[in-house]
């Protein structure tokens, strides 16, 4: 039941995103997307203790990559 | 003349993405260049609350982080991560109506006096990178007081339309040893185990000049130990099957010369928690040398279907749980960072009010828990490049 409703949004956004890919966008136009600020993760370390943090209180976790270890956090 | 057109085209294109700064950062990047050394320190203090027995201070936590990454020849980068926290206060062990009035509102029993553990954490990974994209090895190590944990894991990108495009994937496996320590109350286990698989898929798509999106999905399994030793009334299954679906976006603005931050997660699993989080983060350069970064996250769950804290029949129900983190719940952080850059050195400094309360959630649970935390974080650190 719910993969089946993950995999109905899951479609929707790639349609999404298949639609809004229209525009070709040469190399020597990517200055703004190479910025530093652009990355998905512009602090290693600050996502690495968001997601520990986040994980460790409350009760979903997970999303951004493969899991990994665990901790015994209370 | 459309020929030579063209031809000075191709060459310009080929001279600017062997530029490192030219491939979106959000892609499948070059190697780094340069070493990077980062460390942080932060303080994260939850807030105290009513309690009837135990410990009244929750958990304070220091945590400092230190990184390295460096290349390795032309095509390989080696990226350490160092974690060392140190943690003082108690945590919730039960929740219960004063005197067993059904009509009184449940308060927290605290799990006996203040301990105190320190957890250390390592996490190399290698990666190679080509023009094709790249891939990585990770192995990860983390050792506390009652818990050791042993990781692996494998991820990749591979580019596609020109750079446009970015198919990732990622695997990891974990192998999880738990001995709780003995307190004022004995722990529901000695000895146990527990395992973690998980998979991961990911599509990047440049949209424009301006903007680039991505879609992601992971399944992650957990078998084992999955009950809190420290918890009474607390018997969770034997396995945990997570499902999430995650967006993200970032779009630059020219005029104000800042960068918004849009990312959304939905999750669901087999004990019927399902959640929605959303993060937002305004990236605005002051100047050359400075960038303040608001950000705001929401997060509402809905509670694990044996979430039951006060009225637990042990001998009808198989399982049960009276954990906060198990409730039906809201939370919204908000968080500040500020980033000085003076010539190789990054300075941070950003603080986080995160608070949780049933009340804000989206799911209309109707047990309240009275253990939801909240705390403040403070992170000060720095980045120094060099060759």
């Amino acid at each position: 039941m719910y993969v089946s409703s993950m995999l109905k949004r899951l479609c929707v956004l790639c349609v999404v995103l298949s639609v809004a890919a229209c525009a070709e966008v040469k190399p020597y136009e990517r200055g703004r997307l190479a910025k530093p600020e652009m990355a998905w993760e512009p602090d290693q370390l600050e996502a690495s203790l968001n997601k520990h943090t986040y994980f460790s209180k409350e009760g979903s976790s997970g999303g951004d990559s493969a899991a990994g270890g665990g901790c015994g956090c209370n | 003349m459309a020929k030579k057109h063209s031809k000075a085209l191709l060459t310009l294109t080929s001279a600017a993405m062997m530029l490192p700064g030219v491939s979106p950062q959000s892609l499948a990047d070059t190697a780094p260049d340069k070493t990077l050394l980062s460390y942080r320190y932060s303080d994260y203090q939850e807030d105290d609350q009513p309690v009837i027995g135990g410990d009244v201070e929750r958990y304070e936590i220091d945590v400092h982080q230190l990184r390295i990454q460096t290349p390795i020849g032309q095509n390989y980068a080696l990226n350490v991560e160092l974690q060392r926290e140190l943690m003082s206060g108690a945590s919730p062990r039960l929740v219960a109506r004063p005197g067993g009035d059904a009509n009184s509102d449940p308060v927290v029993i605290m799990s006996g006096a203040s301990i105190k553990d320190e957890r250390n954490d390592a996490i190399v990974t290698a990666r190679r990178y080509a023009d094709w994209g790249n891939a990585a090895v990770t192995a990860g190590y983390s050792d506390e007081d009652d818990y050791e944990s042993v990781s692996i894991g494998f991820d990749g990108a591979y580019n596609l339309d020109n750079r446009l495009q970015t198919l990732s994937a990622g695997f990891s496996f974990a192998d999880d040893d738990i001995s709780p320590t003995q307190g004022v109350f004995p722990p529901n286990t000695l000895s146990d185990d527990k395992q973690t698989v998980s998979v991961y898929g990911g599509f990047s798509q440049v949209i424009d000049k301006w903007s680039i999106a991505q879609v992601g999905v992971s399944y992650t399994r957990h078998s084992g130990y999955l009950t809190d030793p420290y918890k009474k009334f607390d018997e969770r299954p034997d396995q945990r099957d997570q499902w999430t679906l995650t967006t993200r976006y970032r779009h630059f603005f020219d005029r104000p010369n800042a960068s918004l931050h849009a990312d959304y997660r939905f999750y669901t699993d087999d004990w019927s928690v399902i959640s929605h989080t959303l993060n937002v983060a305004w990236y605005q350069n002051i100047n050359d040398r400075l960038t303040l970064v608001p950000s705001l996250r929401y997060y509402t769950q809905k509670q694990a279907e044996f979430f039951n804290q006060t009225d637990p029949d042990t001998t009808q129900d198989r399982y049960v749980s009276s954990d906060y983190r198990l409730s039906g719940y809201g939370a919204w952080s908000f968080r500040i960072k500020a980033i000085a850059s003076v010539e190789n050195w990054r300075f941070i400094l950003s603080a986080e009010r995160y608070r949780s309360d049933a009340g804000w959630g989206l799911f209309n649970d109707d047990d309240a828990s009275p253990a939801l935390v909240d705390f403040t974080r403070y992170t000060l650190g720095f980045d120094y490049e060099f060759d």
